[in-house]
């Protein structure tokens, strides 16, 4: 089993199929939470079992996640559980 | 600046009817900022149920931060009980929705339940009724910023195909919205205001769907992933463009 850094994208507006976005900050991560965004930027939290990483992207423009920080108890994951508002 | 939906509880396409004052002027007249970021998105990010410690990959905590900044998330409050594999969406100026998950390491004991929080304080959960199937990985969960959707999942040795909706605002709990193409759990749901979008899970499924918020019934076809996934995060959202998948299982 290997996991992937990859992160796609699609307008929603339309059909079609997903283009490349850019990477995330962890070159192999999964049950990271999504979810996140205030329309500008957009964060991934957490991921596979101890992952406690914080990182963002700007979503208009494609490319790599930054670190943004850390989740609270410094060992998350399995979530898939973000929400805004 | 505070946003004029969370000042005067009023959307913003209402103001000029209701006050008579056009939008570009509300800063002025007011004081205050008027938002037109969509419902789905918010100046706070909150994260269900994530474990506390090392070796524990389920729990009940929730944790928050600010948008606009980088800096380390804190405490929110808790859920009514330790779990994983749940997923949520939320509504700006509102409430954030958490369904379904399990609660043990071995998948069985899965949830149906459905809790939420008030996104613009702290504190615990609070019951908001039940989805139509209990069902973990996944569901997978999007919305509208009214409307949330839960789409797939795993029923103990059965990946199911269920789409369930539920109102943001309402504590009645889910009904059933119609089914995805393929049964799934893992996969990542997403919403823009007019459409949900879930894409990939398990069998490491390359396939995007979509419905309409506004219109029960099966999903359609939307395109494919760069390549199939599961486990994937994703529902980082504008109406412009929307990352569905990060990360995830590829082998």
């Amino acid at each position: 089993m290997a996991n992937t850094d990859r992160m796609d994208y699609v307008n929603p507006a339309s059909t079609g199929n997903a283009s490349d976005f850019g990477d995330l900050v962890q070159a192999s991560i999964r049950y990271a939470s999504g979810g996140f965004s205030d329309n500008t930027r957009g964060e991934i939290w957490g991921g596979s079992n101890t992952d406690d990483t914080i990182q963002y992207v700007t979503i208009a423009s494609a490319g790599d996640a930054t670190d943004a920080g850390n989740m609270i108890a410094g060992a998350r994951g399995r979530s898939f559980s973000g929400a805004s508002g | 600046m505070p946003d004029v939906k969370n000042v005067m509880s009023v959307d913003a396409g209402d103001i000029k009817n209701i006050m008579g004052v056009e939008a570009g002027d509300i800063k002025n007249v007011m004081g205050v900022d008027l938002s037109t970021a969509p419902a789905y998105t918010g100046l706070r990010f909150i994260c269900f149920g994530s474990g506390t410690t090392a070796s524990a990959d389920w729990g009940n905590a929730i944790d928050y931060k600010a948008s606009t900044s980088n800096g380390n998330a804190s405490d929110f409050g808790d859920m009514s009980e330790a779990m994983n594999h749940g997923s949520a969406a939320g509504s700006q100026g509102g409430r954030a929705v958490h369904g379904g998950g399990a609660i043990s390491p071995s998948y069985t004991a899965v949830r149906n339940n459905i809790e939420y929080v008030t996104i613009a304080s702290t504190g615990n959960t609070t019951d908001a009724g039940d989805l139509s199937v209990a069902r973990s990985e996944g569901p997978s969960c999007g919305g509208n910023g009214t409307t949330a959707i839960w789409a797939g999942g795993y029923i103990q040795y059965e990946y199911v195909n269920t789409m369930d909706y539920m109102a943001i605002s309402s504590t009645g709990g889910a009904s059933d919205f119609g089914d995805l193409n393929n049964s799934a759990g893992l996969g990542n749901g997403s919403g823009s205001l007019t459409r949900f979008l879930h894409s990939g899970g398990t069998s490491l499924l390359d396939v995007i769907d979509y419905v309409a918020f506004d219109t029960t019934g099966n999903a359609s076809d939307f395109g494919n992933l760069v390549a199939g996934v599961r486990s994937n995060a994703g529902g980082i959202a504008t109406e412009a463009r929307i990352i569905n998948s990060a990360g995830g299982t590829i082998t």
